[in-house]
C-alpha cells in the first residue's frame, strides 16, 4: 500500500477512517463557509507535512497541533482547523477553547480572514516524497501542485496495466519495472524499480575503495569517480598541441605550469578559433554560391509573368553574363528557361481559351433569351390570329343561321348541343375560347 | 496514521525531539518531568509542587496518561496516580487513595481538545498547590474498595470548587 502522503492513488485507495466517517458532516459545513471543494480530498495530506521552519503558534491549530489546514473561526474567535473543529463539535458542541456553546456549526463559524489563509500558505514545506529524494522546499499552497503534477519521485500506477503496484514518475517512462534481478554487488534478489536506491543506499557492498586514492565511493557512481579522482592518469591540456606527458589528476595543474607547450597554447586556442570561423565562412560561401546559380537558372520566371517581352529580350544577356562552368550546363539552362517559356506560353493558351468561352457563353445567353421570347411572342400572336378567325366564322355562321330561318333549330343533334351552348352563353363565348386556347398552345 | 498518534507524535517532539534530553526541563514547565513516553498509548510523568505548601513538601508524585486512539478528539484520556517506591499518592480530598483524580478536566464533559499533556498536568499541579485538608475525600475506602469502572467513566458530582 502506497504511504499516506501520496497524491492521487494513495488518496482514493487509503483514506483514513477518520475522513471517511466525517465526510458528509465536512461536506454540509462547506458549503456554508464557502471553503474551496478541493479541501475536503487533498492530494497531500498537509497535516502530516514536515515544515521548514518553526511555526508561529499563532498559526497552530490547538487541536491537532499542527499548522492549520482549512481554517475556520468561531463567534468567540477562535481559530480551528475545519476538520479539527467538526470532530470536536460532534463529540461536545461547545467551543473546545472558551466552551462557549456552539449549536449549529454553519451559523457561528465561518471561514478564517484571508490573512490568516495566506500566512498559513506561504509556510514553506518540504516535499512529502523526500524520503525517495525530492528536497524541494516549497510553500505550503504550492506543494499539493508540485507532488500531483511534477515530482519525478511521486509514486504512480505503474504503467503496465496488469500490473498493480506503484512506481516513481520518474520510471513511469521505462515500462513495468516490477520483475526481479539480482544486485551486481550483493546478489541480492531486488525489483527492478528500487535497484538504484538499493545500490545507492541500501547494499552492503555498495561502497568501494578506490584501488588508485583510496577513497570510498558508491559502486553506481564509478563513472563519476573516475571523473573526479585525483590519482587517474590523464594527459596534458597541452595535448592537441603536441605535448605527450601523461600524469596523474593530481599532478595535472603542476605540470600545465610548466609544460612547454604552454606558450603554444593560447597561440594554438587561437589558431583553432580562426580555424573554426574560416570553416564556417567557407560553409557560408558555398552556400551563397549556390544560392546565385539557383536564381540565374530560375530567375527570370518570375518577372517573366508580369512582363513578358521585355524580360524575354534581356534574357540572353544574363546568360551572357553568367558563369557557368560547363558548355553542357549552359545548354540545360537554356533548355530549362525554354521550357518554362513553353510552360507559360501553355498556360497563357489556357487562360485565352477559357476567357474565349467565358465570352461567347455571355453572347449567347442573351440571344437565348431573346428567342424565347420572340417564340412565346409569336404563340400569342397566333393564338390571337385563331381567335379572330373563330370570332370571324362564328360571326358568318350566326349570320347564316339567322339566314336561314329562326324557326327550325340546327338539323344535326350533335350540333345543335353545340349550338346550343354556344347561343345560351353568348357573353362568355369568346372568353373560353381563348381559354382553350392556352391549354394546348400552338407549337411553332 | 490516527489523529491521535500524530497529535502525541507532536507534542512528544515539542519535549523531546526537537530539543535534546537535556533541554527538555527547559520546556516542560517547572515541576513536571517526563518520565517514560516509549509508545504513544502511555505515558509517566512525575510532578512536584513547588511551593512550602506542607502536605507536599518534598514528595514527587507519579502520574499515568493513556490514551484513546482518537486523542485528542473522543476518548478523554485516562490519567491516574501511580504508587511506586518514593511516588506516594498525595493527600487531597479529590483524590482517592488508589490513585483516581476526581477533576472536571479529565471527565468526558470537562474534557476538551485544546487541553495537551502539559496543560492537564500544570492543572493537578495547582489544585495540589492551592489545597490546605491533609484528608482523602469522604468515602474513600467504600469507593476503592468497590470501584472497577475506569475513571473516565465513573460519573463525578463536580461541587467543590475551593480546591
Amino acid at each position: 500500500m502506497p504511504p499516506p502522503n501520496t497524491p492521487e492513488e494513495g488518496l482514493v485507495s487509503a483514506p483514513t477512517t477518520a475522513t471517511l466517517a466525517l465526510r458528509p458532516i465536512t461536506r454540509d459545513l462547506e458549503v456554508t463557509t464557502a471553503s474551496p471543494p478541493t479541501a475536503a480530498i487533498p492530494a497531500v495530506d498537509l497535516r502530516a507535512l514536515e515544515y521548514e521552519s518553526n511555526v508561529d503558534e499563532n498559526l497552530i491549530c490547538p487541536i491537532c497541533r499542527v499548522a492549520l489546514v482549512a481554517p475556520v473561526i468561531t463567534n468567540c474567535d477562535h481559530v480551528f482547523c475545519q476538520k479539527c473543529l467538526v470532530q470536536a463539535h460532534t463529540l461536545n458542541p461547545v467551543c473546545p477553547v472558551d466552551r462557549q456553546p456552539l449549536l449549529k456549526l454553519s451559523s457561528e463559524t465561518r471561514s478564517a480572514p484571508k490573512l490568516i489563509a495566506n500566512q498559513l500558505d506561504n509556510l514553506t514545506v518540504r516535499c512529502p516524497n523526500r524520503m525517495r529524494g525530492c528536497d524541494l522546499v516549497v510553500a505550503r499552497s504550492l506543494v499539493e501542485n508540485h507532488v500531483s503534477r511534477y515530482c519525478d519521485k511521486t509514486l504512480v500506477p505503474c504503467p503496465h496495466p496488469s500490473c498493480d503496484k506503484t512506481i516513481a514518475r520518474k520510471d513511469e517512462g521505462k515500462g513495468c519495472l516490477h520483475y526481479e534481478v539480482s544486485c551486481e554487488f550483493c546478489e541480492q534478489a531486488i525489483q527492478k524499480a528500487d535497484l538504484e536506491t538499493h545500490q545507492d543506499m541500501e547494499c552492503l557492498n555498495r561502497k568501494k575503495d578506490c584501488e588508485l586514492c583510496g577513497a570510498e565511493y558508491v559502486r553506481s557512481k564509478q563513472e563519476e569517480h573516475t571523473k573526479e579522482c585525483p590519482e587517474v592518469e590523464v594527459t596534458c591540456n597541452f595535448a592537441p598541441f603536441g605535448c605527450n606527458h601523461k600524469m596523474s589528476r593530481r599532478h595535472l595543474e603542476e605540470h600545465c605550469a610548466r609544460c612547454d607547450y604552454r606558450v603554444v597554447g593560447p597561440v594554438g586556442e587561437q589558431l583553432a578559433e580562426l580555424r573554426a570561423e574560416m570553416t564556417t565562412l567557407k560553409e557560408k560561401d558555398r552556400l551563397k554560391d549556390r544560392r546565385i546559380k539557383f536564381l540565374e537558372n530560375r530567375g527570370y520566371s518570375a518577372p517573366a509573368a508580369t512582363e513578358n517581352i521585355s524580360s524575354m529580350t534581356s534574357l540572353p544577356a544574363a546568360q551572357e553574363t553568367a558563369p557557368y562552368e560547363s558548355r553542357d550546363q549552359y545548354f540545360l539552362s537554356l533548355f530549362e528557361t525554354m521550357e518554362s517559356k513553353v510552360e507559360r506560353l501553355s498556360s497563357a493558351l489556357t487562360e485565352v481559351e477559357g476567357r474565349h468561352s467565358m465570352m461567347l457563353f455571355n453572347e449567347t445567353m442573351p440571344i437565348k433569351d431573346q428567342l424565347t421570347e420572340i417564340r412565346s411572342t409569336l404563340g400569342v400572336l397566333g393564338m390571337h390570329v385563331r381567335w379572330l378567325m373563330n370570332f370571324r366564322l362564328q360571326e358568318r355562321g350566326r349570320v347564316l343561321g339567322g339566314g336561314g330561318g329562326a324557326s327550325s333549330p340546327s338539323p344535326l343533334p350533335s350540333a345543335a348541343m353545340g349550338a346550343g351552348q354556344e347561343s345560351s352563353s353568348d357573353s362568355n363565348l369568346p372568353r373560353r375560347l381563348s381559354d382553350n386556347m392556352r391549354e394546348h398552345p400552338p407549337r411553332l | 496514521m490516527s489523529l491521535g498518534t500524530k497529535r502525541l507524535g507532536k507534542e512528544l517532539t515539542k519535549v523531546l525531539i526537537r530539543f535534546p534530553c537535556e533541554q527538555i526541563q527547559k520546556t516542560l514547565p517547572p515541576g513536571i518531568t517526563l518520565v517514560k513516553a516509549d509508545d504513544l498509548q502511555e505515558w509517566l510523568l512525575d510532578i512536584q509542587v513547588l511551593d512550602q505548601n506542607p502536605i507536599y513538601a518534598g514528595e514527587t508524585y507519579r502520574l499515568k496518561f493513556r490514551f484513546g486512539k482518537q486523542y485528542p478528539i473522543g476518548i478523554t484520556p485516562e490519567v491516574v496516580f501511580t504508587k511506586q517506591e518514593n511516588r506516594p499518592i498525595p493527600m487531597h480530598p479529590h483524590i482517592y487513595s488508589n490513585g483516581i483524580i476526581c477533576l472536571d478536566l479529565l471527565g468526558s464533559s470537562g474534557w476538551s481538545p485544546v487541553q495537551n499533556v502539559e496543560s492537564v498536568c500544570m492543572s493537578i499541579q495547582s489544585m495540589l498547590t492551592g489545597n490546605t485538608k491533609n484528608h482523602r475525600p469522604e468515602g474513600d475506602a467504600d469507593f476503592v474498595s468497590t470501584n472497577k469502572a475506569r475513571p473516565k467513566d465513573i460519573e463525578f458530582y463536580y461541587h467543590d470548587n475551593e480546591v
